[in-house]
């Protein structure tokens, strides 16, 4: 008798017949097969537990998986081990064949988070059924609801809200702790921009955007493979600890040093990247951008750089002019001529020269193009070439120029500029900032100029801190000077990914919005072969226009500044830049005004629902005490998809239960490290009640749809004037029934066949191989910056496009750009790479918080796994210098409350000879909940960010998703550390 | 790549003869599957049950058939195994969810129901567990929200089941001694092993009378068991 339901059994007294009453047990196999092929019932005897252990390594099945939405770096290709629908173990898989045999191959890739996924993915923190508030919000009261009552109450609520507010004021958040590339990420993006509701941006906002790359080259997302590691002789870590953050990676470091190759770690603290260093360089936290132009100023003084390489690919021949710091510009110097020329001072002839290949400023396509537009700028911009034709453009000197009203003005080449910058950057000098010794610095700027091929490695942590722009730009230089870019081996390595198209196109399907042909064009251009290929700026402004016209993508921190309270910290003036002279509520203001940053709802509108999935908001954004009191009370709803429950989850109003990695299938992250597509297959049923997000996001868009028919909704306008209509947002999502829920495979398909990385793969072959080579790098797009080429069997390296074949960067000025003369540049001091101290970001405190990502947790996935914890401190740590914990009284193991005016937390100290002086470590990711009284790490985190990356419309400096915007600073306020006592 | 090594198994036939009512075996196996019960998701009907004392009578008329005495202090209090008259159900199910499921923290819950929480190794202590069903011709049931191995509701059924098979007159079944060396092992390894941790740490809750009392009856009755159990097997086994 099976299947009996509770009051049945009870029903049956205890002295009448017995029963037998299976609910999680049997059932699998049907009559009349019923004997048992061993054990008891097939008459083979019980003798002990020895018995049952008898075939300890068998399975019912193998399969290929990944861990798909971790957003981690690495695409590691594993087999899973599955016995009766439960994954028991995981190991890593070799299927990379090495296809060149002077480079090291992919073999393995894992690590040990990866390693331990099939004990965390049955962790009790599993979400098992949709859950809705019954007490306040953070009260931990929940009632148990169907998958139906919580789609309709999410529905309905997001109805009304359309109709009373706007779709704008419906905000969905990916951030980025829970993505991959697959239809369970594109999925959530697609029913959110379907409706034209607002999405959250987060690169900016997570402080992984590297803003002075952006300032410098008009890109980012630029690498190679990580193979190509191997082909330089001189790899310096900055502001990185790939020992940590690149395990899969790092090998490829250890491989090129064996070959020869010197590595240099710089960084405050001894970390585990140091270790493995030839140099260890420990420059004062914060004073990165002046060990740099140290560097750069004995680069200049000793003649090192690599003069025509400077000529062709920098701005620092272009003009400028002293009076008013400004370019020099055609319509200076023309009648009726363009903002946008500038000039060379032509060595040969001793005249102005144009500078050949620029292109000048954005929106040269209009706000809402047609494809015929696109065609007729893709003529113009096409022979660009930065290429110099027989110009020999000066360098160094003072010219003087008549401008077109008959005056005359002297001008200075960029590089004369530059040297009276760098005069004031002696190795001397940088040593009483920095604490670095000139003789190292010397030492650095040689070894880097006679270098075959020196590259950097810059981690996203690099892009944390409040001056983090500048230090970027002064690293950039030295390369620049030195010619070490755009070649094997060589450059800054920031992070890009293989293009897949048919995901993005996926995730903001605005297909319908668009004029006729234009996407198409798009995709045309994205693929195209490098005879007829577009400019990076070509795209940009592409990308520029279907980001800022037919989607309401709001980055972040603008976003937390206007509806969450960050103006109360990040607006102080002590915590900004003393040398600029306007506030950041002024510049915010002229920014928003002028449209230059793009914030929905705009100000004095607010948000109304907030859905989140796999991100994790009140970890990570900046004082989470105090979004709760200014952002939470404006919002009727909260929602959060997640698997597990997070910190955020906590203080929602539902919580939806998500598939975990090894219950759905997908693809992971395809970032440019490893030249393979790796997929994971379906290893077990989604957990409980759990759905993969694809399904969620499918329900929710019918359920919109039914109730919205059923209540007779009409189609309504997003602020930008597109109009949606939720009487058919399923049948969009679906393509009309193409892709149902249900039906993620189909979307995968679409994806894989939208893309030209992986050119004719289908589906069923790439999820049964587990792993597809790259066919192609999928073109220069939303995060593929890389320009290179994809050959196979070669190393990828970034800038190949620019340095070999001389096209043009997406800069105003088409170069390696290091003289911005926008005004708010100009008035800051910050026109050249400068070094400014970091504000004290939290008063007036003598240490500084800084951190980096973990070893042992992609962001807070896996802060709370057992494992993982059990290789560090098992709680909440901060990493002490000796004798600053001896000052305070503050032993090892001690716990403290580390404080500033903005906040505090609690944490054990960790003391430690490797941590500088002055410096607190806390690694990334703890759960606030993990801290005593829920305060975690972000609560002393002011986050004041540059109200100079508020600018726009200045050439290269403009908002379009996933680029130029202020960013969170989670590193470096200031604080103090006291001791408590041990609860 | 999906390979299969396993063939899949059949289910016993559980259409055999019952044990006889009122039986030591019978007994045990309903007390079994009652704990069960009892610590399944809590719905409007079983709490009905449980807030009009179905659920105490069911128990207490179980626990006074058994062949052994339960120590007087496992016992729970009059009263105990129901609820308070006031309380409804939206507030015990959110304690239930609090207690075993979510918790309030982060984290987890406080009191999670998984046998792995409690040492031994969360994969392993489920791959012991299901070798165990698999040897006896049992898997997971594939209905969707199917629990995991190693939760007492699943736990505290494949008791149910054994007790019931090993009292079960089945001319070509297993040898009872089989079964009873099975309980035995699995009493010792599992159940038996973390039942009374997990009855301490809601002992150490501010919860309901109706969770502490519960718990702890799961957690002494499996220990008592095992001692009976062993007793018998000690003789040789079956009486």
């Amino acid at each position: 008798m099976n299947g009996m339901d509770r009051r049945e059994f009870l029903a049956v007294s205890a002295g009448a017949a017995a029963v037998l009453s299976l609910q999680h047990l049997g059932c699998t196999t049907p009559a009349p097969s019923r004997t048992p092929a061993r054990g008891p019932f097939a008459g083979e005897p019980y003798g002990d537990w020895r018995d049952i252990y008898g075939k300890k390594w068998s399975w019912d099945k193998i399969v290929r998986g990944t861990h798909l939405m971790a957003d981690c770096i690495a695409a590691c290709a594993w087999d899973l081990y599955v016995r009766d629908g439960v994954v028991v173990r995981e190991e890593q898989n070799t299927l990379y064949p090495q296809t060149n045999p002077d480079l090291p191959d992919f073999n393995p890739r894992g690590c040990q988070k990866g390693a331990c996924y099939s004990d965390h993915m049955y962790a009790p923190s599993r979400i098992k059924y949709p859950l809705k508030r019954v007490g306040p919000r953070g009260s931990g009261k929940w009632q148990r609801i169907s998958w139906d009552e919580a789609l309709s109450e999410i529905a309905d609520k997001i109805i009304d809200t359309v109709n009373q507010y706007g779709s704008e004021c419906v905000v969905y958040d990916h951030g980025t702790t829970q993505i991959d590339m697959g239809p369970d990420t594109a999925g959530g993006f697609r029913v959110f921009a379907l409706m034209g509701s607002t999405i959250i941006d987060s690169w900016a906002g997570v402080g992984d955007l590297p803003m002075g790359v952006i300032q410098t080259l008009g890109l980012y997302n630029m690498d190679g493979t990580s193979d190509d590691w191997f082909n330089s002789d001189y790899i310096i870590a900055w502001v990185g600890n790939p020992a940590y953050t690149r395990i899969p990676e790092f090998h490829f470091i250890t491989e090129a040093r064996y070959k020869g190759a010197k590595v240099v770690h710089i960084s405050p603290d001894l970390n585990a990247s140091a270790m493995h260093a030839d140099l260890w360089v420990n420059p004062r936290v914060g004073t990165d951008a002046a060990l740099g132009l140290g560097i750069a100023h004995v680069i200049v003084s000793e003649r090192l750089y690599k003069e025509d390489v400077i000529k062709e690919q920098t701005d620092l021949p272009f003009l400028v002019r002293s009076d008013t710091g400004r370019f020099l510009r055609e319509a200076d110097v023309v009648e009726g001529g363009e903002e946008t020329g500038y000039y060379m001072w032509d060595a040969r002839r001793q005249r102005l020269a144009p500078a050949p290949g620029v292109e000048g400023n954005p929106a040269s396509l209009g706000e809402k193009p047609n494809a015929l537009d696109v065609a007729r700028s893709l003529g113009a911009h096409h022979f660009r070439s930065i290429r110099l034709r027989g110009l020999d453009p000066a360098i160094e000197g003072r010219h003087t120029v008549k401008l077109k009203d008959g005056s005359s003005v002297e001008v200075r080449p960029v590089l004369e500029l530059l040297k009276e910058r760098l005069a004031t950057y002696a190795p001397e000098r940088v040593r009483a900032i920095t604490g670095v010794h000139p003789d190292t610095i010397r030492q650095l700027a040689r070894e880097i100029a006679a270098a075959k091929s020196a590259m950097i490695f810059m981690s996203w942590g690099a892009c944390k801190h409040y001056h983090s722009d500048l230090f970027q730009r002064a690293a950039l230089l030295v390369l620049a000077l030195t010619g070490q870019f755009g070649k094997p081996g060589a450059g800054m390595r920031v992070g890009a990914w293989w293009t897949i198209h048919g995901f993005e196109i996926l995730s903001y399907d605005v297909a319908h919005l668009l004029p006729p042909l234009l996407r198409p064009s798009l995709e045309l251009m994205a693929g195209a072969p490098s005879t007829v290929r577009p400019t990076a700026r070509l795209m940009d402004d592409m990308m520029k226009v279907l980001t800022r016209q037919y989607s309401l993508h709001t980055p972040l921190i603008p976003w937390l500044y206007t509806h969450g309270g960050l103006d109360r910290t990040a607006g102080r003036a002590a915590y900004g830049d003393p040398a600029f002279p306007r506030s950041v509520e002024s510049c915010a203001k002229e920014s928003m005004e002028k449209d230059w940053m793009p914030v929905y709802p705009r100000p004095g509108k607010d948000p109304k629902v907030f859905i989140f999935s796999g991100v994790n908001p009140l970890r990570r954004w900046p004082t989470p005490s105090r979004i709760r009191e200014v952002l939470w009370p404006k919002l009727d709803l909260i929602v959060s998809i997640n698997p597990r429950m997070s910190s955020s989850g906590l203080q929602a109003d539902l919580v939806l239960p998500a598939a975990g990695w090894y219950e759905k299938t997908g693809i992971k992250f395809t970032m440019s490290y490893v030249p393979y597509v790796i997929a994971g297959d379906q290893a077990v049923a989604p957990l409980y009640e759990s759905r993969r997000e694809w399904d969620i996001g499918a329900l929710l868009a019918k359920r919109i749809q039914e109730r919205a028919r059923a209540r007779g909704v009409k189609p309504h306008q997003d602020p930008l004037g597109n109009t949606h209509d939720l009487n058919k947002v399923y049948d969009r999502f679906t393509k009309k029934g193409e892709m149902r829920e249900g039906e993620a495979d189909k979307a995968m398909d679409y994806i894989l066949g939208h893309s030209k990385s992986v050119r004719g793969v289908k589906w069923s072959e790439l999820r049964r191989e587990g792993a597809t080579r790259i066919k192609h790098t999928g073109g220069y797009m939303l995060l593929n910056h890389i320009c290179g080429d994809y050959e196979e069997g070669k190393a990828v390296y970034p800038l190949q496009w620019n340095r070999v074949n001389k096209e043009p960067y997406p800069t105003m000025t088409a170069r390696q750009q290091f003289y911005i003369d926008h005004p708010w540049y100009l008035e800051a001091g910050e026109a050249l790479p400068t070094h400014k101290e970091p504000p004290e970001a939290g008063g007036k405190y003598p240490l500084r918080l800084t951190g980096g990502h973990t070893r042992w947790s992609i962001h807070s996935i896996q802060r709370d796994q057992r494992h993982m914890l059990r290789l560090q401190r098992g709680q909440p740590a901060v990493y002490m210098n000796a004798d600053d914990a001896r000052r305070r009284g503050l032993r090892d193991g001690d716990h403290a409350r580390l404080y500033n005016d903005v906040g505090s937390f609690i944490a054990a100290v960790k003391v430690s000879p490797s941590v500088q002086p002055g410096q607190v470590v806390c690694y990334h990711a703890w759960e606030p909940y993990q801290f005593k009284g829920r305060s975690g790490n972000q609560e002393v985190v002011a986050s004041p960010f540059k109200a100079l990356h508020l600018a726009g419309e200045y050439g290269h400096l403009y908002y379009r998703a996933y680029y130029a915007a202020p960013s969170h600073t989670p590193r470096g306020p200031t604080l103090e550390v006291e001791k408590v006592a041990t609860s | 790549m999906t390979t299969s090594t396993q063939e899949v198994e059949a289910v016993p036939d559980v259409s055999v003869p019952p044990p006889e009512p009122g039986s030591p075996p019978a007994t045990r196996s309903r007390v079994y599957k009652l704990l069960a019960l009892g610590l399944e998701f809590p719905d409007p009907d079983f709490f009905e049950e449980i807030q009009q004392g179905g659920y105490e009578r069911a128990l207490g008329d179980a626990l006074a058939a058994l062949p052994f005495v339960l120590p007087a202090e496992a016992l729970p209090a009059a009263g105990a195994l129901r609820t308070d008259a006031a309380l409804d159900y939206q507030a015990f199910e959110s304690e239930f969810i609090r207690l075993f499921e979510v918790g309030s923290g982060g984290g987890g819950p406080p009191c999670p129901l998984y046998a792995g929480e409690y040492g031994g190794g969360r994969l392993k202590t489920m791959e012991e567990a299901l070798r165990f069903y698999d040897f006896f011709g049992l898997r997971l049931s594939d209905a969707e929200g199917r629990e995991l191995p190693d939760h007492a509701t699943v736990q505290l059924e494949f008791l149910h089941f054994l007790a019931y098979r090993e009292g079960a007159p089945a001319a070509d079944g297993p040898d009872p001694v089989s079964l009873q060396r099975a309980e035995a092992d699995f009493l010792e390894r599992q159940a038996a092993r973390w039942l009374p941790l997990l009855a301490k740490r809601v002992a150490s809750q501010e919860t309901l009378p109706f969770f502490k009392s519960l718990v702890r009856l799961a957690a002494d009755f499996a220990r008592a068991d095992l001692h009976y159990v062993k007793s018998l097997l000690a003789t040789g086994g079956v009486k």
